[in-house]
């Protein structure tokens, strides 16, 4: 589904992604694991199409996206949940909804559709309807950022620190919540500085060091490997 | 006794009219500071524009007033929007500071084409609406009621637009974040030069409309400029509402100050509310610190 292959990014005069291989399969969830400044946000942004690539290719279902803008990056069915809660703070919880339609909402039965599933993920979003962004908690937040990249009906989902400065009922409930949504077939690609978190849930996964892929396994198999033990899991 | 209170009466009219004008070249100029998060100096010539557009269509092509504004307002949009497209836009690519410097080479281009192609000379627009209507004691032409109404239900309109519209809050959702306006898919750069557009085509507007009661000419957009600015201090950066009270405020004190005390201090009153705006509540009047549009 997705085939990154020798991808260079620059991130100002710093090369952040010095080259790296790394792929999605239908229906897999992924994790990108690495601490702090390793090139994993560098590398869903250039999949997104916010940086460019300096080099290498990134092929979605066969299609190249790195001559694609963000917009149609979109359209081809890749969705990004970015870091930070970044969601439009003066705009209602629905209206940011809508806007995560931006694409699709022509068909408005689809719309509806959507809207219910993001519903029933995230049962609080329908009752802060009519609430300000900026005015709910950081867990809502990051709930909202989330559904508003389902509203695309994206086929892969890029997910971006999603547990970072949650209380930990939260993550436990945000990392479940993505897990569900990996089973209803959107696959997954998960960047995580939590590696344990990340790698229970995925079924595979990337270790990434300063802007290189250090290590690719079976998550079970990272999860039981010395070096990503005393490095990321802090056992 | 009576005759002051109507004299005041008077003064506030005309007031309104020139606020509400002030208003949507500042409305205008807000959209563009909040959303595409530069500052023109380039919106009182696109004012200018407006006005001497509409002379040229009313003189050279025999068209009518509200003919002449519809084409004017329209074509100065269009200009507007590709001087974002293929002169701010690579700019700000570059480096967002220089844009300031890019509208104001706008700004002096605008004025000396127009200079160059229709001469200087203050020339009057000719409008349709003369009948004078009496309101007890006061006097007020038919053009200062077509202003009042335009400008009111031009701004109840673009306010509606943006506050209901997919477009208009993908507009306001673009000013808000633009990382997160990039990855719900939606078109940036494009969002960018149509909301450029439709500040000059404010800024138009206003100057085909003040036309009938000054006069028009290519350097027309200068003093107005600096009265955007003044707007958009008093009422706050990149606020609607704020442009729209903003602007009403400096044109009623303006007014008055000029009926009352002396029309040469028509200026000083106004920038000098705005370095007492700037001393004291440098957020504006209406602003909120740190609020998308």
């Amino acid at each position: 589904m997705l085939e990154i292959t020798q991808l260079e990014v620059s991130y100002g005069a710093v090369q952040a992604v010095k080259g790296i291989d790394l792929e999605v399969k239908d229906g897999e969830l992924i994790s990108l694991i690495g601490n702090n400044g390793a090139g994993k946000t560098t590398t869903l942004h250039a999949i997104s199409g916010l940086l460019k690539a300096k080099a290498g290719s990134i092929k979605f279902n066969g299609q190249e996206l790195t001559v694609l803008k963000p917009y149609e990056i979109l359209q081809q069915g890749v969705a990004q949940v970015p870091e930070g809660r970044e969601v439009f703070p003066e705009l209602t919880v629905f209206e940011n909804l809508e806007m995560g339609a931006y694409l699709t909402s022509k068909d408005s039965k689809l719309f509806n559709d959507t809207l219910e599933m993001c519903y029933t993920y995230f049962p609080i979003l329908p009752k802060r309807k009519n609430q300000l962004a900026r005015t709910l908690s950081g867990g809502e937040q990051q709930m909202l950022v989330i559904a508003r990249a389902l509203m695309s009906q994206p086929k892969l989902l890029l997910l971006d620190e999603p547990s970072l400065g949650l209380a930990p009922m939260v993550v436990e409930q945000v990392m479940s919540i993505i897990q569900e949504i990996n089973k209803k077939g959107v696959a997954v690609l998960l960047v995580e500085q939590n590696a344990n978190l990340a790698l229970e849930i995925s079924n595979r996964g990337y270790v990434m060091e300063t802007g290189k892929i250090v290590l690719s396994d079976d998550s079970k198999n990272l999860l039981d490997n010395e070096e990503v033990k005393t490095a990321y899991l802090g056992i | 006794m009576m005759d002051y209170g109507a004299a005041i009466g008077q003064q506030l009219i005309n007031g309104v009219v020139l606020g509400l004008c002030y208003a949507l070249l500042a409305f205008g100029l807000n959209l563009i500071v909040g959303i595409l998060g530069i500052m023109s100096f380039a919106q009182g010539e696109f004012y200018m524009l407006g006005g001497v557009f509409t002379f040229a269509f009313m003189q050279y092509l025999g068209l009518g007033y509200v003919t002449s504004i519809l084409a004017s307002i329209l074509i100065v949009a269009f200009i507007g929007a590709l001087a974002e497209r293929f002169l701010i836009k690579p700019l700000a690519e570059k480096d967002m500071e220089i844009t300031l410097l890019g509208t104001f080479a706008i700004s002096i281009i605008l004025m000396n084409l127009l200079e160059y192609i229709f001469g200087n000379t203050p020339q009057k627009i000719f409008t349709p609406f003369k009948t004078l209507y009496n309101i007890g004691p006061l006097v007020i032409n038919q053009q200062r009621l077509v202003i009042i109404i335009a400008g009111i239900l031009l701004v109840l309109l673009f306010n509606f637009m943006l506050k209901n519209t997919k477009f208009g809050i993908s507009v306001r959702a673009t000013s808000q974040n633009k990382v997160a306006a990039n990855l719900v898919g939606i078109n940036v750069a494009k969002t960018y030069t149509l909301t450029f557009g439709m500040g000059c085509f404010l800024a138009a507007i206003a100057g085909a409309l003040m036309g009938p009661l000054s006069a028009v000419y290519p350097s027309m957009g200068q003093n107005i400029g600096l009265k955007g600015f003044v707007v958009i201090v008093l009422g706050g950066m990149g606020s609607l509402p704020g442009a729209v009270y903003g602007g009403i405020i400096l044109g009623v004190i303006e007014s008055l100050g000029a009926a009352f005390i002396s029309s040469e201090w028509k200026d000083l009153i106004g920038y000098g509310a705005m370095i007492l705006i700037l001393l004291f509540k440098p957020q504006g009047l209406f602003g909120r610190k740190g609020a998308g549009v």
